[in-house]
C-alpha cells in the first residue's frame, strides 16, 4: 500500500498527469498517509525523473511544465497538512516575477516550473509586480534567491530599481539576485550589481543551484 | 517612386491556404473576439469600444467585441497609402506593390565590424548603421536597430531617434512606448514635415504596436497607438506569439489567434481615427521546446508569412511578415534561414518585411555584414517575385528560328534588348572563377560583405536636413532632455 500510492504519485508526475497526482494526493490526506514522506518520497522523486529527462533531452517543455503543474496541485493538497513545525525539504525558496510594466509572463513561468521540478520553493508572483511587492514578499517568504524577468528593453531600468530597494530595505546581503529575458545579458547583470544572469531556463537552474550552494 | 502595379495584379501571389481556409480563419477570429475577447489596459479605448457597442468589463478590462464591429473598422482601413520619406523620391507607397524592407528591431548586440566581436552597441553603431542602409538600395524603412549602450538611459530613445533624422532621407519610425514618448516623436515629425497639418495629409512617422500574446493590449502600447492614429500616421500592429506558449501550438490556431489580436488593435486605431493607416503585422513562431527560445528562423515562420499575407490581402489591409534568424553571426544558417521565409513572403506578396536588414538571433544581434547580405537576398526575392513575363517577343519564337539549330545568342539583338530586365545581377554575390577568386584573395561573402560595408561607410553621405528645420528639431530635443532631467 505504501509502495502503492508513493508509486502512483511519482508515476502521475512522471507521466504528466494532473488529474492521477491531484487524485493520489486526495488519497494520502484520507488514508491519513504521511503527507511529508508523499511529498519527498513520491512527488520529489517523479520530479527528479523528470528533471533528468528533460536534461538529456529525452522529454521537452510541454511535458516538464505539465509535470510541474501536477506537483504544484497535488502540493496544496498536501502542504496543509504536513505537521506543524515540519517541512518538506527543498533546495532552496526563490521569489520570481516579471518586472513593473512588463506584462510578458512566459519566460520567467518556464524558469519558475523548472525551479520548482528542480526540488525548489518557487514563489511565483506574477508580471508587471511593482517593485515594493518583491520587496514584501521577500519580507514575508525570506528567499535563498530573487529571480527578475524583462522582456522590453524599456523595463530592464526596473531592475536595477528593485536592487537599490533591496539595499535600502536592508535585504541585499540576505538574498541572491538573479536577472533574465529576452533583452538582459550577463554584462548588464554585472552593471546593475545582481548576483548572476540566467540566460535561458535551464542556465537559470544551474545558476541558482551554484548560488545556493 | 516608380510604380509596378498594373505588373503586380498580372502575376500570381504564392498562396498556401485555399480562399475558405481563409475565410474559416476569418470566421473562427470573429468567434474568439466575440466569445473570448481581449484585454485592453487602456481606459480611454476601453471607454471607446463601450461607446461603439462592445461589452466591456471594466474591472477586468475584458472586452468582447461583435462582428460588425470588427467588420466596419476593416472595411474603412486604407487599402494602400504613402508613407512620406524626407526625401519624396525615396517615399514608399503601401499595398499592391512590390515588398519594401526595413532593418531589426532594437538589438542588444552588435558584431563589431572590425574585429567580428559580439558587444552592446554605442551611438557610433548606430548612426553608421542608419547611414549604410541609407546607401542600400533594397532597404526601403530606415531607424537604428539597436540600443544605444552609452547615452543616458531616459534621453536613449530621443539620441536614436535624432540619429534617424539626422541620417537617413529614407521611411522612418517613431517610438510608440507609452502617450508622452509617442507625443515627443509626433513633435519631432511635425518640426521635420513644417507642421501639423502637413503631417496629417503625409502619413511619415510610423510606429509599433506589439499586442501582447495571448490576447492582450497593454496600456503604453495604446497610449501610442491611439497618439499616432489621431495624427493618422502608419501603425504596424504586429503580433509575435510563440505557437505553443504564448499561441496555440498549431498554425492555424495562430493566424486565428493573431488575427484577433491586430483586429482588435485595428479597431482601436479606427475609433480614434477611421482614416489611420494601419498594417497587418506578425512575426510569430514557434517556440523551441528544448531551449525556450523563439525559433525565428524555423520553416513555420515561411509559412505564417505566406498566411498572413493572404489573410491581410483578404482584408485589403497592407502586410508586415517576418524573416529572422536564430543564428548567433552572419553564417550559412542566417542566411538560409531568412532566406526562406523571405523568399516565401515576397512572392506571398507580403507589402512590407521589416525586422529584417541586418539582424539575427531573434532580433537580439545585428550585424553590418548580414545588412548587406540581407540588401542581397531581398533583391533577389524581388527578383522572383517578378515571375516569368510570358508575351510573343518574350517566348521569342522568331528568335529560336533566326538563331537556328547549333548557333548562339550572343551576339542577338533580342538577347541585348532582354538579358539586363530578365537577369539578375548580383551586388556582392561571387561569380568568379575559381582561378579569379583565388587571385582576388579567396574572400568568402561575410568578408565581402565586410568589405562593401566599410566602402559603403567611408564614402556615402546622407542628404542633409534643411539647416533651419534641424534647428528646430534640435531645440526639441534639448526641450526633451532638460524635462527627462528634471524628472
Amino acid at each position: 500500500m505504501t509502495d502503492d500510492i508513493l508509486n502512483r504519485l511519482k508515476e502521475a508526475v512522471i507521466n504528466y498527469d494532473v488529474d492521477k497526482a491531484v487524485e493520489a494526493a486526495q488519497e494520502v490526506i484520507e488514508t491519513g498517509f504521511d503527507p511529508l514522506k508523499a511529498i519527498e518520497e513520491g512527488l520529489a522523486t517523479g520530479l527528479q525523473v523528470v528533471g533528468d529527462k528533460f536534461g538529456s533531452g529525452e522529454i521537452f517543455l510541454p511535458m516538464l511544465m505539465i509535470s510541474a503543474e501536477a506537483t504544484k496541485k497535488a502540493l496544496a493538497i498536501l502542504e496543509p497538512a504536513v505537521e506543524k513545525g515540519k517541512s518538506r525539504k527543498v533546495l532552496g525558496k526563490v521569489v520570481i516575477g516579471t518586472v513593473e510594466g512588463d506584462i510578458h509572463d512566459i519566460g520567467k513561468s518556464i524558469v519558475a516550473a523548472m525551479l520548482t521540478a528542480n526540488g525548489f520553493e518557487v514563489h511565483d508572483i506574477g508580471c508587471d509586480v511593482p517593485t515594493s511587492k518583491f520587496v514584501e514578499k521577500v519580507k514575508a517568504v525570506n528567499p535563498d534567491i530573487i529571480g527578475m524577468s524583462a522582456l522590453l528593453t524599456t523595463t530592464m531600468p526596473k531592475m536595477t530599481e528593485l536592487i537599490d530597494a533591496l539595499k535600502k530595505a536592508g535585504l541585499r546581503e540576505k538574498v541572491k539576485v538573479i536577472v533574465g529575458g529576452a533583452p538582459v545579458s550577463a554584462a548588464w547583470a554585472e552593471q546593475i550589481g545582481a548576483d548572476a544572469y540566467g540566460e535561458d531556463a535551464m542556465a537559470a537552474v544551474d545558476v541558482v543551484k551554484k548560488l545556493v550552494r | 517612386m516608380g510604380s509596378s502595379l498594373g505588373f503586380f495584379l498580372k502575376r500570381n501571389y504564392l498562396n498556401i491556404l485555399s480562399s475558405d481556409e481563409v475565410y474559416g480563419i476569418h470566421i473562427a477570429t470573429l468567434e474568439v473576439l466575440e466569445r473570448t475577447g481581449v484585454l485592453v489596459r487602456e481606459k480611454r479605448a476601453l471607454k471607446l469600444l463601450d461607446e461603439a457597442g462592445a461589452i466591456v468589463d471594466y474591472k477586468k478590462n475584458l472586452v468582447k467585441i461583435p462582428a460588425y464591429l470588427v467588420e466596419e473598422a476593416v472595411a474603412k482601413t486604407p487599402k494602400s497609402f504613402i508613407w512620406h520619406a524626407r526625401n519624396p523620391k525615396k517615399s514608399i507607397r503601401i499595398g499592391g506593390e512590390p515588398t519594401k524592407f526595413g532593418p531589426g528591431s532594437e538589438c542588444v548586440n552588435i558584431i563589431d565590424l572590425e574585429t567580428g566581436e559580439c558587444r552592446i552597441p554605442t551611438k557610433q553603431d548606430a548612426e553608421q548603421l542608419v547611414r549604410l542602409m541609407d546607401a542600400l538600395e533594397n532597404i526601403h524603412i530606415n531607424y537604428p536597430p539597436a540600443s544605444l549602450s552609452d547615452v543616458p538611459e531616459q534621453v536613449s530613445d530621443i539620441y536614436s531617434f535624432a540619429i534617424t533624422l539626422k541620417n537617413t532621407s529614407k521611411c522612418i519610425l517613431g517610438g510608440s512606448y507609452g502617450k508622452n514618448s509617442a507625443r515627443d516623436y509626433i513633435r519631432l515629425a511635425t518640426a521635420l514635415v513644417g507642421g501639423e497639418e502637413e503631417l496629417r495629409k503625409k502619413p511619415t512617422i510610423a510606429c509599433y504596436i506589439d499586442p501582447v500574446s495571448p490576447l492582450i493590449h497593454d496600456k503604453v502600447m495604446i497610449e501610442g497607438l491611439m497618439e499616432y492614429a489621431s495624427y493618422g500616421q502608419p501603425i504596424f500592429i504586429t503580433v509575435m506569439a510563440l505557437a505553443g506558449a504564448t499561441g496555440p501550438a498549431t498554425l492555424a490556431g495562430i493566424l486565428v489567434q493573431q488575427n484577433a489580436e491586430i483586429l482588435s488593435g485595428l479597431l482601436i486605431a479606427h475609433l480614434v481615427n477611421p482614416h489611420a493607416p494601419v498594417i497587418y503585422g506578425t512575426v510569430s513562431c514557434p517556440m523551441d521546446m528544448r531551449t525556450s527560445v523563439s525559433s525565428t528562423g524555423s520553416p513555420e515562420v515561411g509559412l505564417l508569412g505566406v498566411a498572413a499575407a493572404q489573410i491581410a490581402r483578404y482584408y485589403g489591409i497592407p502586410s508586415d511578415v517576418g524573416a529572422q534568424s536564430n543564428a548567433k553571426v552572419p553564417d550559412a544558417q542566417a542566411s538560409y534561414e531568412k532566406t526562406m521565409s523571405l523568399i516565401m513572403a515576397v512572392m506571398a506578396g507580403a507589402d512590407l518585411i521589416d525586422l529584417f536588414a541586418g539582424s539575427m538571433e531573434s532580433y537580439r544581434t545585428t550585424s553590418f555584414e548580414q545588412m548587406v547580405i540581407d540588401n542581397e537576398l531581398a533583391g533577389r526575392a524581388l527578383r522572383c517575385a517578378e515571375g516569368i513575363e510570358v508575351t510573343a517577343e518574350t517566348i521569342a519564337k522568331d528568335v529560336i528560328d533566326r538563331v537556328g539549330p547549333g548557333g548562339h545568342y550572343l551576339a542577338d539583338k533580342h538577347t541585348l534588348d532582354w538579358f539586363k530586365k530578365e537577369h539578375y545581377r548580383p551586388m556582392i554575390s561571387d561569380r568568379k572563377t575559381r582561378a579569379d577568386w583565388e587571385k582576388s584573395g579567396s574572400k568568402d561573402i561575410r568578408e565581402e560583405a565586410r568589405n562593401r560595408a566599410k566602402e559603403i561607410l567611408a564614402s556615402h553621405e546622407p542628404e542633409p536636413v534643411d539647416p533651419t528645420v534641424w534647428r528646430e528639431i534640435e531645440k526639441i530635443i534639448k526641450d526633451i532632455e532638460k524635462r527627462e532631467s528634471r524628472s
